[in-house]
Parts: structure tokens; C-alpha cells; sequence
């Protein structure tokens, strides 16, 4: 058995000890350029059907929305929802909608709850549930709404918020999502790649 | 007459314990006043700085667990930060909760505050951090126990005088 010298252990310790006694926050959100993890990880439609991120590129990427039914900052922005899909439609990405709330899952973000709550909002888009969060989670999805999106070679170009106005569409001043989407359309560099915004934390189990 | 002063005094001893605080104050701060506002409270003091918000479930939640956190160690200070959407309502669960002294209201931009308040905090809520001096010693961003958050404290091996 090979022996490690114990000033070698007692560092490994040491490193050990700072490295938990000082921990960063828990998850770790996804780095710029990174490329998008679990494409054919299976997620549950509506209908109870399968489908996986890779199903959803596009010709110019996929944007993944990690969003809920109830988050106050959801509600608040989900009115920009489809018009965000329209114009990713128009830049040729693609767009998924994601419910990784699973200590919800008997209650407020359960299928059905989600189905009404689609129809209710008129989505476009397909939203479906992230069992476990395990998507959440490997792109390190603090809350809800939290934005990823990779262009088309499947790296991340843009994470954080959709825009700067939460409260109101039309008194928003820096629309980073949008401007984002026409950047990767006309193959251009994204103006601002990352944001952040306050938001509920996603309910992990 | 003498019972009636024993009264009186009792009275005022009672009135005393139930009034001993200051009054509730709900003060507006935004990402260019929350900085040094925090570093004044930390002036060598640790502080356990909340951010909250009443429709929060995991906030309201670990609320009572602050609160008693802050009643168990007196080597610790508390400060609330409600990023509600209504200042109404954040008052009234502050009052209902009996809370008292310095509290503050988000106001402004959000990006800017999550940013003044740690670069490492992505936004979602519960936040929490204790500082001293201005300088972050721990934080994370899940929902919080009393007994977890004692652990991160014999951790940081703080005392104050």
C-alpha cells in the first residue's frame, strides 16, 4: 500500500477543512462556454410523455428556462414568456420551459397544476418537468425564472435574467434576453452574458 | 396603600420588560446605501444579515429560527432585509412577529443590490451572510435551521465582547 507522508495528509486535511468551513454557495451556477449537460436526460411532457433537450435545438441553439407556478417573480415576468418564444423562433432557437420545483410535486408544481397553469398563461412553448432537478442541477439553476441559453454548438452564451423589469414590460430599459437571442440570429457577440435577478429558490429535495 | 404601590411598581417593572426595545423601524435601502449601512451595523459585531421576503415559503419558514438564533447568542446581531414587493406587508409580518429595532426594505435596482450585497450570490431567496466589518465570513443561499446555522458559527469561531 502506497504511504502518504503525513505532512502531505495533514495538507490534504487542511485543504479539506478550508475547503468546507468556507464553502462557496451550494450550487454553482453553470460557467459561459461551458457545453449544455444531460441534451438526452428524459424530461416529462404534460401529457406524461418523454422528450430530452436535444429535442428542442434549433438551427441557432435552445434556451432553457427554469421557471414554476406560483413564484412571484415568475407570475410577474411570465407575461413576457411568449414573446421571448417569438423571438426565438425568429433567431431559429429553440425553447423549453423547465419545473425542477420537486418538493412540490404533491402540491403547488404538480401536472396538473402546471397544465392549468399553462393554459391558463396561453404558453407556446413546452413545459415540462425536470424530475429531481437533475437539469437544474447540472446547470446549477438557483431559482425561478433563471435563464440558460446556448447557441449552436450546444455552449452557453447566456445565463441570468430575462430582463431588467420585473414588475413591468414596458418600462424595461435593458432587455439582455432578447438582445441576446438577436446577437446569436445575426452570429454576433451577446452584449451582456451574464445577469442576475432575485428570485424564488428552486425546491430541491 | 402600600399594595397599591407594590402595584404601581409592578406595573411599571411589566410595562418595562414589554417595552424595553425600541420600537419596530422598516427603513428603505437600496444598492448604494445597503453597503455602508452594513458596514456601520458590523463595526466590529457580527452580523447575521437575512435576506427575506413574506412570499418566500423556505423564508417564512426559517424565520422563528433567526429570531431565535438571535435571542440563544448575544455574540451575534440579527438584520432583516425584505425584498417584498409591498412594504405593508412586510411590516405587518414584522410586527406580527413581534420584531423590533432596524429593518430594511430592498428598494431600486436588483441586480445592483444582489451584487452590493455579495458577488456570489446568484439572486434566489433565502440569502443569508454574516459579516463582520463589512467582510463576508460565510453565506449560502438554502433555506436555514438554527442548528445549522450554530454549526457554521463554532465554525467561524466567533465571539464578540
Amino acid at each position: 500500500m502506497m504511504k502518504i507522508p503525513l505532512p502531505k495528509i495533514s495538507a490534504i486535511l487542511f485543504i479539506a477543512f478550508i475547503s468546507i468551513a468556507f464553502a462557496p454557495l451550494k450550487v454553482t451556477e453553470l460557467e459561459l462556454g461551458k457545453k449544455m449537460p444531460l441534451q438526452k436526460e428524459k424530461l416529462i411532457l404534460l401529457d406524461g410523455s418523454k422528450t430530452t433537450l436535444k429535442d428542442h435545438i434549433q438551427e441557432n441553439g435552445l434556451l432553457v428556462v427554469f421557471s414554476c407556478n406560483t413564484c412571484p417573480y415568475v407570475l410577474a415576468w411570465e407575461n413576457r414568456y411568449n414573446d421571448i418564444h417569438t423571438v426565438a423562433k425568429e433567431n431559429k432557437v429553440g425553447m423549453i420551459v423547465l419545473n425542477p420545483n420537486e418538493a412540490q410535486r404533491d402540491g403547488v408544481d404538480s401536472m396538473e397544476a402546471m397544465k392549468s397553469h399553462a393554459e391558463k398563461n396561453g404558453y407556446t412553448f413546452p413545459y415540462v418537468i425536470d424530475k429531481d432537478h437533475k437539469v437544474a442541477d447540472a446547470m446549477g439553476a438557483t431559482r425561478t425564472p433563471h435563464i440558460f441559453l446556448f447557441d449552436k454548438e450546444g455552449v452557453l452564451v447566456y445565463r441570468g435574467a430575462i430582463d431588467d423589469n420585473y414588475k413591468d414590460k414596458n418600462q424595461v430599459k435593458k432587455f439582455w434576453l432578447r438582445d441576446a437571442l438577436v446577437a446569436i440570429g445575426l452570429s454576433k457577440e451577446i452584449p451582456t452574458k451574464t445577469t442576475k435577478s432575485l428570485g424564488c429558490s428552486i425546491k430541491r429535495v | 396603600m402600600r399594595r397599591i404601590v407594590t402595584l404601581f411598581l409592578l406595573f411599571i417593572f411589566l410595562y418595562g420588560c414589554t417595552h424595553s426595545k425600541e420600537p419596530l423601524e422598516l427603513k428603505d435601502v437600496d444598492h448604494q446605501t445597503i453597503s455602508s449601512e452594513l458596514k456601520r451595523l458590523s463595526n466590529d459585531r457580527t452580523v447575521l444579515v437575512n435576506v427575506w421576503a413574506t412570499w418566500c415559503k423556505p423564508c417564512v419558514e426559517e424565520f422563528d429560527d433567526l429570531v431565535k438564533l438571535d435571542s440563544l447568542h448575544n455574540e451575534i446581531d440579527l438584520i432583516f432585509i425584505s425584498a417584498d414587493f409591498e412594504k405593508e406587508k412586510a411590516l405587518a409580518f414584522l410586527n406580527k412577529k413581534e420584531i423590533r429595532g432596524l429593518s430594511y426594505f430592498k428598494t431600486g435596482d436588483d441586480m445592483s443590490f444582489i451584487d452590493s450585497l455579495s458577488v456570489d450570490w446568484s439572486g434566489a431567496l433565502p440569502y443569508t451572510q454574516i459579516i463582520k466589518n463589512g467582510k463576508i465570513l460565510d453565506q449560502w443561499e438554502d433555506k436555514s435551521t438554527l442548528e445549522k446555522i450554530e454549526k457554521r458559527l463554532s465554525k467561524l469561531k466567533i465571539t464578540n465582547p
